[in-house]
């Protein structure tokens, strides 16, 4: 977005940043059935997909790491947040690559699947990292499973808000 | 940047979908159940206990991480699971109870880690990381 000024960009970001915050923590407020140890809906990632789309990587890195930052100062505590960021800053990393080389093939929502599953398997990493054992890859299946269904409704719901998000700045542009 | 599900989204999701089950129905038919088994629990990568699980068992281990947090095992008719946590998600406890060999439970916010092995198995699959 070129049209935008310096100003304008921050005030987004931090209004994304922020939405993306209070996701995650209305997220941890739904009860939803126990499938796996980490499957959660990733609402957030809707806010960084579609930063991911109309700023570009740099600004979605940021978007991540601070929401991690805040959301571990806020209702997490400091190993959920090792999680969180390493997590984050991957799957933003697969899906802006994804935005980049292969938007020709899929659409938001095979971007979104695959961050899902990037998502997934660095949470798994690190998870095996710190225990040091390899057997926790056995949840990988059933969590890559749980990442399709999350990761489609992600991509889907990142298609609208791009859309709203795109045209409402080029009218802020129209009228600087 | 396409607007809507194509026909390459699709193929992606299946293919995830196709390999995913395959891989369950694989890791499932690696589970034996067994009468000889030991249930070794960590805590921070350490190991903190061993147990060896008979059916005739009941007992109450309280493993307690360098954080302050908690878990409360119990363990009974050859079955182990988590009666208790401290950690805010209680998703170790929702893990419900094992008894095959290479289930286990994990609770991440604790760094508590049980695995369940079977010693009379001899094929080897599963050894402790040290």
């Amino acid at each position: 977005m070129n049209t935008m000024n310096k100003t304008q960009r921050y005030i987004f970001l931090s209004l994304l940043t922020a939405a993306a915050l209070i996701l995650s923590i209305i997220e941890g407020m739904i009860p939803l059935p126990y499938i796996a140890p980490g499957a959660k809906l990733g609402l957030s990632n809707i806010v960084i997909l579609s930063v991911v789309v109309v700023f570009g990587f740099k600004d979605a890195f940021l978007v991540v790491v601070i929401r991690s930052i805040l959301l571990m100062l806020i209702a997490t505590n400091p190993i959920t947040f090792i999680y969180s960021i390493t997590s984050g800053i991957v799957s933003t990393i697969v899906m802006a690559l994804g935005c980049k080389y292969l938007k020709n093939i899929f659409s938001l929502i095979g971007i979104s699947v695959l961050g899902a599953m990037a998502h997934n398997s660095t949470q798994i990493t690190v998870a095996a990292i710190l225990f040091t054992t390899m057997d926790l890859y056995y949840y990988l299946p059933i969590l890559s499973l749980v990442s399709i269904f999350t990761g489609c409704f992600v991509g889907y719901t990142a298609i609208f808000v791009t859309d709203n998000l795109e045209k409402t700045l080029l009218k802020l542009g129209r009228e600087a | 940047m396409k607007k809507k599900i194509n026909k390459y989204d699709m193929g992606l999701i299946a293919g995830i979908i196709i390999i995913n089950v395959l891989l369950i129905v694989y890791g499932g038919s690696q589970f034996v159940k067994s009468n000889n088994k030991t249930a070794y629990i960590y805590s921070e990568n350490r190991l903190v206990r061993e147990y060896v699980i008979t059916d005739d068992i009941a007992d109450e281990i309280t493993i307690e991480s360098e954080t302050g947090g908690y878990n409360r095992l119990r363990i009974e008719g050859g079955q182990i699971w988590i009666q208790d946590a401290s950690c805010p998600d209680k998703i170790c406890m929702y893990q419900g109870k094992i008894s095959r060999n290479g289930e286990m439970i994990t609770c991440l916010p604790n760094g508590l880690f049980i695995k369940i092995v079977d010693e009379s198995d001899e094929s080897g699959i599963d050894f402790i990381a040290e």
